[in-house]
């Protein structure tokens, strides 16, 4: 128990409203303005986290997203979210946590004594371990271990959180001093600034360092900067993380509110990125007890939320930076001791003894800190703070394609000018210290340097891992990756730091490598002999820290998640018992009835026995019209369509380049310069996509347009040996040929009549103007009772096609199946002109005898759909599948349609359908089963 | 699990206004419309003449084309022949789209949540994404004007009812 909360300290926290939460059962207190992390570390337990492969205690160690091993799930108001930073967290009234990799507690934790088996589980052992008997052995109990926290599946967060878009002249990310000049240069330019901060507060490191800017405290400066932002139509978001970049300049950002959080998308005309730096911590021995923790982290907490890290300090450092750390403690009335890894160091504060030249070189504790060792020196400690320089935070300068270059004055990897479409400022740029990073801001936005007293750049000796020290040292903590892990990974070839970083998970997870990734990086060049830029940097993804799916999801949850498209006669089919059910995007009738097993037999039955209506409004119609209309279908269809009369109609395949069918339907040619691709319901955009490549690319676009009118027209398909007796019963004259069309009036509106059928039975597609609808529906009910006829719906219609063996793409057909595969070799065989995917039909594979083709299986009972089809005699393979399966009340038996490798040659042979281990029997025949002359059409 | 009998939600009907979270949210009747391409000025001049062509959330008279694309425009408040006419082509498209005219307090925020398109900048076609799915939006003075294909116009106003109003950050 070190940490402690001192009286006075605490800028932003409100000791007149004290607050109480739950931290693996154990209530802590603290002040409203604190975070969980602060609330931890002035309550005082040192070990609040165990570590994720050897359960290790583990203690706060920083200040943000860099956070590895406060992670905990947290539950306020019934909600438990997993994975939550205690740095990130704010603290409420009743919040509980519970510590991730632990159980029950984080300082009882059950699994601690996996530590001890530390030598036999070196990184990737798993790799090599888990192979003999088979991985699957050991899965469940390995992914039961694994993991960081649980999620409940009680949990259901609300779809709230709304998105926003928003543009402005100038985006600054970060709001630290670097962001505030820009910012502030900017906006009294007149300028519409967005100022977007991580924290609830402006003023980056100068909320806890403190500064002078321009005579006045530094907030003058801030608020002086909201004012011209505000005053310049501009707007400031806090609590709000710019998690990633995107194409053409796009910002993601999540805002986190009281109310409800908010994503942003902002697409401003100029960024400027000044997200700052993390401090990289120092690699003694033992470098993970509790106790250990960042220098400028401790520093931040002691200014903002008055929690003490400590009573005995010792701040181990190679930067100017801690020496303002070491003076705020002093103050605070802790010990000091600052161990400077350089020869001349600035002035030491009060309070505080300087040791110059100094290695850290171990760190001795258990569950918290006892001391540490330098220059094989012992001291006594309760908090050592690391300070090994500083790292830029420069995640959305890549994601957005920039890149990095070494340099090796500022030691670090810093944004390389220009290639990236935002500027890159501050600390992120590799610029410390107040006055340089307030010049760089000011110039970037082009405005004069505010003035400061602080001019000087901080300055830091080098530190990297020692290859050749010994103990155990953690380069990662959170994912538990030792110094001995990079040196393995090394010996064993996997050099490539991406390879290292999969090899030994360095740099995953929730804090993303922050304070892992340069040491792993250092270490591995040194290990391989290989400068720091030759050994490379990881590649850089959004998000730049984790972001709840739910803001990500946004409101596109339950029916707006994939939104279905719903017919204009959806209400009338209601009032008739229609049950719905989606098809390609659509939600339709499947059945009118509750029983829906008997109502699709009844009313396939009813559909050949007298007359059936069906909603194919889905059904696609894109128009094509002009003089270049032909030439162009005869080029993206298989079939020539040049030759079909006016009149008329022809059912047609549509191939991709691959020579693989893409689509089917029947294509109308009402007059001479115009025809309607009927695509199928699903595929209706897909098509008009397809079309319009060659128009635009092949063809003279000016002389042939596309226009999909598919939701302006309602159709109704009246199908079965009464349908002629009931469209006279309604006035319509269906004096149409077998793939006729015919544009009539019916009343006052347009009518189209097509006589197609997807059912074997003669079939009349009715199409009328959308408003007209409604009308046309009641008047064929009227008629369809008085003629014993029925609404059916799309169950019924994939039986009736199944019996006469017509296809659905995508169903009865795959990826591989070509309109020859189909029966349909005819246009590859006759025509001579192009046409899209021809070349591709004359391939060796396509002209295989061996190819799947469509046949039909005949069965004594309903075979499952998607079974594999499997030679009876000799070894066990796929010959194809059953594609299409039903019960057939008009045959009385059941059917199937089915893709089969020389299926064609076949017919009549049996051949074995295998499911869940059992073989049975089927006999192929013809795919159609239905009337095969076609007498009823 | 997703229960796809349960989606009982439905458009508003033509003529009908819902008020909600700062909106008033009207269903205009379908005006006689059609689709037009090829020479958009020689369709306008022949079908609706002293008509102009809009884009992106432009001030739309009663008699218009909305630029859907390059060469491609809903002419609203006039139709013609189904066809091939001297350089264009027509198909008459009355109820294609639905169109929401959206007024009130919140209509810049319920747009911004929508789009990301930048509203404020011209564009001379008036096609956009809207809530994940493409629309046209014109406005007739503070009235903004969203052209919904028909089959969509339920999911619309579910997007619209269910949106979340954001008071000032």
């Amino acid at each position: 128990m070190s940490g402690w909360r001192h009286p006075d300290l605490g800028t932003e926290i409100d000791r007149s409203k004290p607050l109480t939460a739950e931290v693996d059962w154990t209530k802590i207190r603290g002040f409203q303005g604190d975070t969980l992390a602060s609330a931890l570390l002035a309550s005082g337990p040192r070990t609040i986290a165990r570590s994720f492969k050897y359960h290790r205690p583990r203690g706060l160690y920083g200040m943000g997203a860099e956070e590895p091993n406060a992670l905990f799930d947290i539950t306020r108001h019934g909600t438990t979210i997993p994975n939550e930073r205690a740095t990130l967290t704010p603290l409420t009234d009743g919040l509980k946590a519970r510590a991730v990799n632990a159980s029950p507690t984080a300082e009882r934790d059950r699994a601690r004594w996996l530590d001890l088996l530390h030598r036999t589980i070196p990184a990737g052992f798993y790799y090599k371990t888990f192979m003999a008997g088979g991985w699957h052995l050991y899965e469940p109990r390995i992914r039961a271990m694994a993991g960081l926290g649980r999620l409940d599946p009680n949990t259901n967060p609300p779809a709230d959180t709304p998105t926003r878009s928003a543009t402005c002249d100038l985006l600054v990310i970060g709001a630290g001093p670097a962001g505030l000049a820009a910012a502030k240069a900017a906006a009294e330019q007149g300028r519409a600034v967005w100022l977007i901060e991580d924290a609830t507060y402006l003023g980056g490191a100068l909320r806890w360092r403190g500064g002078e800017i321009d005579g006045d405290d530094w907030t003058d400066f801030a608020r002086a900067t909201d004012t011209a932002i505000l005053n310049s139509d501009g707007r400031i978001l806090t609590n709000t993380t710019a998690w990633g970049a995107f194409d053409h300049g796009l910002i993601a950002a999540w805002q986190r509110r009281v109310d409800h959080d908010v994503h942003w998308r902002i697409r401003p005309a100029e960024t400027i990125l000044a997200t700052g730096a993390v401090e990289r911590p120092l690699w003694p021995a033992q470098n993970d007890r509790p106790g250990v923790m960042s220098a400028e982290a401790a520093h931040h907490y002691l200014t903002l939320y008055g929690a003490v890290a400590g009573r005995q300090l010792l701040i181990a450092t190679g930067s100017d930076a801690s020496y303002a750390t070491a003076a705020a403690f002093a103050a605070a009335g802790a010990r000091v001791t600052l161990a400077d890894a350089r020869d001349v160091s600035p002035d030491a504060p009060d309070g505080v003894r300087v040791l110059s030249r100094q290695t850290l070189q171990a760190v001795h504790g258990k569950t918290e800190t006892w001391g540490a060792t330098l220059n094989d020196q012992y001291h006594s400690a309760d908090t050592v703070l690391v300070s090994g320089g500083f790292t830029p935070s420069v995640q959305l300068h890549c994601q957005s394609g920039g890149k990095l270059d070494w340099n090796a004055e500022k030691d670090a990897l810093v944004p390389r000018p220009g290639t990236s479409h935002m500027k890159v400022i501050g600390a992120a740029n590799g610029t410390f210290g107040l006055g340089p990073a307030l010049a760089e801001g000011a110039t970037a936005a082009g405005g004069l340097a505010p003035d400061t007293p602080d001019g000087t750049n901080w300055r830091w000796h080098p530190a990297r891992p020692d290859i050749d020290a010994s103990g155990r040292i953690w380069i990662d903590l959170q994912n538990d990756v030792t110094l001995k892990d990079v040196k393995l990974a090394a010996r064993e070839g996997f050099t490539s730091v991406e390879h290292l970083k999969r090899y030994t998970t360095l740099g995953m997870a929730t804090d993303q490598g922050r304070t892992s990734n340069f040491p792993g990086l250092a270490a591995m060049a040194d290990a391989t002999g290989r400068s720091i830029p030759e050994t490379g940097t990881t590649t850089f993804r959004p998000p730049v820290r984790p972001v709840p799916l739910s803001v990500i999801a946004g409101r596109r949850r339950g029916d707006l998640f994939n939104p279905l498209k719903r017919l204009p006669l959806e209400d009338a089919h209601r009032a008739q018992g229609a049950v719905f059910r989606e098809y390609g995007g659509w939600l339709r009738p499947s059945a009118y009835g509750e029983d829906e097993a008997a109502t699709i037999q009844a009313e396939t039955k009813a559909a050949r026995d007298t007359v059936a209506i069906y909603d194919a409004s889905p059904l696609g119609k894109l128009d094509i019209i002009g003089p270049g209309a032909q030439a162009l279908l005869d080029f993206a269809f298989y079939n020539r369509l040049s030759t079909l009369n006016p009149g008329r109609a022809r059912y047609a395949f549509l191939l991709r380049e691959s020579g693989i069918v893409f689509d089917d339907g029947v294509v109308l040619r009402p007059s001479d310069d115009r025809f309607v691709v009927s695509a199928s319901s699903s595929h209706v955009d897909a098509v008009r996509l397809l079309l319009e490549d060659p128009r635009q690319g092949r063809f003279d676009p000016s002389q042939v347009a596309i226009h999909d009118v598919t939701q302006a027209w309602t159709t109704l398909t009246v199908t079965g040996p009464r349908a002629r007796e009931l469209l006279a019963a309604v006035g319509i004259d269906v004096d149409v040929p077998h793939m006729g069309v015919a544009e009539n009036t019916w009343g006052d509106a347009p009518l189209r009549i097509a006589r197609i059928s997807f059912t074997g039975d003669q079939s009349y597609e009715l199409s009328v103007p959308l408003p007209h609808g409604p009308a046309l529906h009641a008047r064929l009910d009227v008629a369809l009772n008085a003629v014993d006829g029925r609404w059916i719906g799309l169950e019924a219609v994939m039986i009736l096609r199944a019996e006469k063996g017509y296809i659905v793409i995508g169903k009865d057909t795959d990826g591989l199946t070509m309109p020859h595969d189909l029966g349909w070799g005819g246009p590859r065989d006759i025509r001579g002109d192009e046409y899209l995917g021809k070349q591709s039909l004359f391939t060796e594979a396509a002209m295989a005898a061996d190819r799947r083709q469509l046949v039909g299986l005949s069965t004594t009972n309903v075979l499952p759909t998607g079974a594999h089809l499997v030679p009876l005699d000799g070894p066990c393979r796929s010959l194809g599948f059953v594609t299409s399966s039903y019960q057939s009340p008009n045959l009385g038996r059941p059917i199937a349609l089915a893709l089969l490798e020389g299926g064609t040659a076949m017919q009549g042979a049996e051949i074995g359908v295998f499911h869940n281990g059992d073989v049975q029997r089927a006999r192929v025949t013809q795919a159609c089963t239905f009337d095969p002359e076609g007498e009823r059409l | 699990m997703m229960k796809e009998r349960d989606w009982t939600d439905r458009a508003l009907a033509e003529g009908e206004t819902m008020t909600v979270a700062g909106l008033t949210i009207h269903l205009a009747p379908a005006a006689p419309s059609c689709l037009i391409s090829g020479d958009l000025e020689a369709a306008i001049a022949a079908l609706a003449p002293g008509g102009r062509s809009i884009g992106l959330f432009q001030d739309r008279p009663l008699i218009a084309a909305i630029r859907i694309a390059r060469d491609r425009a809903l002419l609203v408040g006039a139709t013609g022949e189904p066809g091939w006419h001297d350089g264009y082509a027509i198909s008459p498209a009355t109820g294609l789209y639905t169109c929401f005219q959206i007024s009130g307090a919140d209509v810049m925020d319920a747009l911004t949540e929508g789009t990301g398109a930048d509203l404020t900048a011209s564009s001379p076609a008036a096609s956009l994404q809207f809530a994940g799915i493409t629309c046209l939006l014109t406005r007739q003075g503070k009235l903004a004007e969203l052209w919904v294909e028909a089959a969509m116009a339920t999911y619309v106003t579910s997007w619209l009812m269910g949106r979340v109003p954001m008071k000032s950050a």
